[in-house]
């Protein structure tokens, strides 16, 4: 398709062995003839904590430290359940929660789930959220 | 109503279909320097911003604190708002400075800096830069495969074409949003039939999104909208907070995201605040970046039409690709909405990203017809498929696509088409038809396509959506059912979310499944020389279009009549009453037909019929020291008895000339042969005649064609060849003796 695929050698691909789904499955280990067999669920499929980081490192060392950045929150969510993950972010949009809910998702992402930069994030919009007027009140209905 | 009729025929055309406006600042209808936009600024104290862009930190909005928290490069940010706009505008396009170093100090300016900085270019400067500031070397397209019914047999079939063209990632959405799940499998199903490692998303609401990217049955996401004023966000409903949170809960499934963002959205919901549509895509590009965004898609978007309305509106389109690329992030660049109704208009526009290359060229390139896309777009679309690949070649420009024939393009669609049937199947789906899986082969678009029963189908379309079943389901029943490699391909799609080096910034697949991303594939363009040269077997692939011939072969179809002459010894000067007809080198010999196709027994005999019409006689002489019309004709008067010969190459090309009269000049002269008719021969073989017996000739008047010259020099050029190459410098003229006369009826 490119040029580039006549240059094999240029892809530095991490084939790094030691890598692992979240549910611990070594890269060698996924393989098709298992999920022909029945083998494996998503999550058997999910990237890892671990590699989430290294990809972060990877980011940063390139210069895209948001980037980066964001690979750390993401890591930290790698283990949140998707309802949670759904409920968090429907919190975080306008007028859907109030600051004490914020309050508690954020409580809830560091310490239920050790994701303290998820937390922070929760917390920086809250404030945010108050001096903007940006929180449900009370008389408003939550499904707004 | 118009009194010139020139001014009514422009008035009628596409281009005028189109709204043009003047500015109107206050409503945000200005693509740049609004009175309302700030002046750049920046203040620092204890290392956080205490002033941006005029505004103390009191007053920041929602969209000033998250950029003053998370975009701007704190540690840059005061060297490079020191620096004179006017140097960095040039950095872009010097070659010299290498993008990594522009990179750097970008990483700190604000978002008025950034608009200053792109207001000193003109558009080709842009086109510049952008080639040289892009993120990924490669230059890559998205596809929009999507359908007015939800077929999914169709939609396999279109996503396996559109990944066998080329495209690198694949967008599809619904007509009736509880498809979702299903679109989202045919296109992925689809998509890796046609070339493995190709990137699909189903644009649907954010939480439905999510969900499709949990299940794996897509690997990127793009709907993650941006918008450059608070009330605009909130109408979006969402903030800056709440995109950046998904763009984390994207990655933490291994699902690469884009932003989305455009000029002019803000002045559409009615919220542009008096600031320039630039303005605020600076402050858009600039929030995702910060939210940690790898990329986003820009350029407008579906409000395309709106910056188009304005003075320098295309301009500013390029302006804010290059903002984004500025900003290291990879850049989907538009193209994907209507945005003209002329074709003129479209193609330009185009040219300001397909000329430079972007990271995806198309933020969506209609590989369907548009009346099947439900983006809404279609700007360029499937029948626009083969103007784009000569583009390509053209201009020697990669714009990702390649040349197909239909053959294999047939073949790819129904097996996609067949696999998604056998998935259908395993997961309990009503079934897909033989009769569909035709349809789907060789349909024009969704009305070719059977319908089905959508009540049934969306029923269970919810199930899938709610049940345990997930994209490894769909691996097993192929790797089963006869399709390993299309199992193959979708297992290593899903492997790869544990891998991860695809979030990278400006990420695809090659056929290989090796990512090419700004890390492996970083642009390196420092002028001439450097950076993304197209060559090679890439070069071969997009100069070899079906449509294009071997000139050496011959072509024409096998002629009705085939002329055979017989050379009779050296013609001598004849006397009396008498025309030569003096034909070219490979007249009846090498050559049988005129460009036109008019074979040449046929031509011969039609002027030997003229000039007999009109009772004179002719000779035909072959000359063979030349090819060139003007010397034929001189050489057959030198010969002719009555000083008149017609003079006629191999292609049809045909002169009267008379003895006496320099070669170039003449008493008639047909130049554009492919608008000779027989008929037409007959009358030269008449005037010829006519000239030769003293008589007054009316001369005969041949219709001119503008687009002769255009349909017919390859041809021209070939059959000239093929005449020159037969002739012989020592050999003299041959009287012919023509011997398929009896064969033709005049």
């Amino acid at each position: 398709m490119t040029n580039s695929e006549e240059n094999t050698s240029r892809t530095a691909q991490s084939q790094d062995q030691s890598i692992t789904s979240k549910t611990g499955v070594p890269l060698c280990d996924l393989s098709l003839d298992r999920v022909a067999g029945g083998w494996g669920q998503m999550k058997d499929f999910s990237i890892s904590q671990q590699a989430l980081l290294h990809q972060a490192e990877i980011a940063t060392a390139g210069g895209w430290r948001q980037l980066g950045e964001n690979f750390r929150r993401a890591a930290e969510l790698v283990d949140v359940p998707d309802n949670i993950i759904l409920q968090i972010y429907e919190g975080l949009r306008p007028f859907r929660a109030t600051a004490a809910e914020l309050g508690e998702l954020a409580g809830q992402l560091r310490l239920q789930f050790h994701a303290p930069e998820c937390a922070r994030w929760v917390e920086e919009a809250a404030e945010v959220y108050v001096s903007r007027g940006l929180l449900k009140t009370a008389h408003e209905n939550s499904d707004r | 109503m118009s009194q010139s009729r020139r001014f009514a025929v422009r008035a009628a055309r596409e281009i005028n279909k189109d709204t043009f406006v003047q500015e109107w600042p206050e409503a945000g209808l200005v693509v740049l320097g609004a009175t309302a936009d700030p002046h750049p600024s920046l203040r620092l104290e204890n290392g956080r911003i205490v002033e941006m862009d005029g505004k103390p930190r009191e007053q920041f909005d929602m969209i000033d604190t998250f950029i003053a928290c998370h975009a701007i490069q704190l540690d840059v940010a005061e060297e490079a708002m020191a620096m004179d706009s006017l140097q960095f505008a040039r950095m872009l396009v010097d070659i010299h400075v290498p993008r990594a170093q522009v990179i750097r100090l970008m990483n700190g300016l604000t978002a008025a800096k950034l608009v200053d900085v792109v207001s000193y270019l003109n558009v080709v400067e842009m086109m510049m830069a952008l080639q040289k500031m892009r993120v990924r070397r490669t230059p890559a397209n998205q596809a929009h495969v999507t359908n007015r019914k939800d077929s999914p047999a169709l939609l396999a079939a279109d996503a396996a074409e559109a990944a066998f063209r080329g495209f690198a990632e694949i967008e599809t959405t619904v007509g009736v949003a509880r498809y979702a799940p299903w679109n989202a499998l045919a296109v992925l199903v689809g998509s890796q039939t046609g070339r493995g490692g190709v990137l699909t998303q189903c644009a649907v609401e954010e939480a439905m999104s999510l969900k499709l990217a949990m299940k794996g049955l897509t690997t990127y996401a793009e709907t993650l909208s941006v918008y450059g004023t608070d009330p605009a966000f909130i109408d979006g409903d969402d903030t800056p907070w709440s995109k950046g949170f998904l763009a984390s809960a994207y990655a933490s499934r291994g699902v690469k995201i884009r932003f989305t963002s455009g000029t002019g959205s803000e002045a559409l919901m009615a919220h542009a605040y008096g600031q320039s549509m630039l303005y605020l895509e600076a402050r858009c590009l600039l929030m995702t970046k910060g939210a940690g965004s790898q990329g986003v898609q820009n350029g407008s978007i579906s409000c395309i039409a709106l910056p188009e309305s304005l003075p320098g509106g295309v301009a500013a389109v390029a302006a804010e690709n290059l903002l984004a690329a500025m900003l290291d992030l990879e850049v989907a660049t538009g193209n994907d909405a209507m945005a003209s109704h002329s074709d003129i208009r479209k193609s330009a526009k185009l040219m300001l990203q397909f000329l430079p290359g972007s990271d995806f060229i198309f933020s969506g390139y209609s590989s369907i017809p548009k009346q099947d896309n439900m983006f809404g777009g279609g700007n360029l679309d499937a029948d626009d498929l083969d103007d784009y690949l000569v583009l390509q070649r053209d201009m020697k420009v990669d714009g990702g696509l390649r040349p197909v024939c239909e053959n294999e393009t047939l073949a790819v669609r129904r097996r996609a088409a067949e696999a998604l049937a056998v998935v259908f199947d395993s997961f309990g789906f009503p079934p897909i038809t033989k009769a569909e899986i035709d349809a789907a082969e060789t349909a024009y678009a969704s009305p070719d396509m059977p319908d089905r029963d959508m009540a049934a189908d969306l029923a269970a379309a919810e199930r899938f959506l709610s049940g345990p079943d997930t994209v490894l389901g769909a691996v097993q029943a192929l790797a089963k059912n006869g399709f390993p490699d299309i199992a193959q391909n979708i297992f290593e799609i899903e492997r790869q979310r544990v891998i991860g080096d695809y979030l990278q910034p400006s990420a695809i697949f090659t056929r290989g499944f090796d990512v090419l991303s700004g890390l492996n594939d970083a642009n390196d363009y420092m002028g001439p020389g450097t950076g993304y040269r197209l060559s090679g077997t890439r070069w071969e692939e997009i100069s070899n279009i079906p449509q294009a011939y071997d000139p050496r072969l011959p072509r024409h179809a096998a002629s009705a009549v085939t002329l055979t002459v017989e050379e009779c010894g050296e013609a001598q000067p004849g006397s009396g009453l008498e025309v030569v007809i003096a034909v070219g080198p490979a007249f009846g010999t090498r050559l049988q037909q005129t460009v036109n196709d008019l074979p040449l027994a046929e031509v011969l005999a039609q002027l030997l019929a003229g000039a007999a019409d009109e009772g004179v006689a002719a000779r035909v002489i072959k000359i063979y020291r030349t090819s060139d019309l003007g010397q034929i004709s001189f050489e057959g008067s030198r010969l002719s008895g009555s000083g008149i010969a017609i003079g006629i190459q191999s292609k049809g090309t045909t002169v009267i000339h008379r003895r006496g009269l320099l070669p170039l000049n003449n008493l008639e002269l047909f130049s554009q042969a492919s608008q000779l008719s027989l008929k037409h021969y007959r009358s030269i073989g008449r005037n010829a005649a006519r000239y030769a017996s003293g008589r007054l000739v009316e001369p005969l008047l041949v219709p001119v064609d503008n687009m002769a010259r255009l349909k017919y020099i390859v041809k021209t050029t070939i059959l000239h060849r093929h005449e020159t190459e037969c002739v012989q410098s020592d050999h003299p003229a041959e009287l012919l003796r023509i011997k398929t006369q009896e064969a033709i009826s005049l």
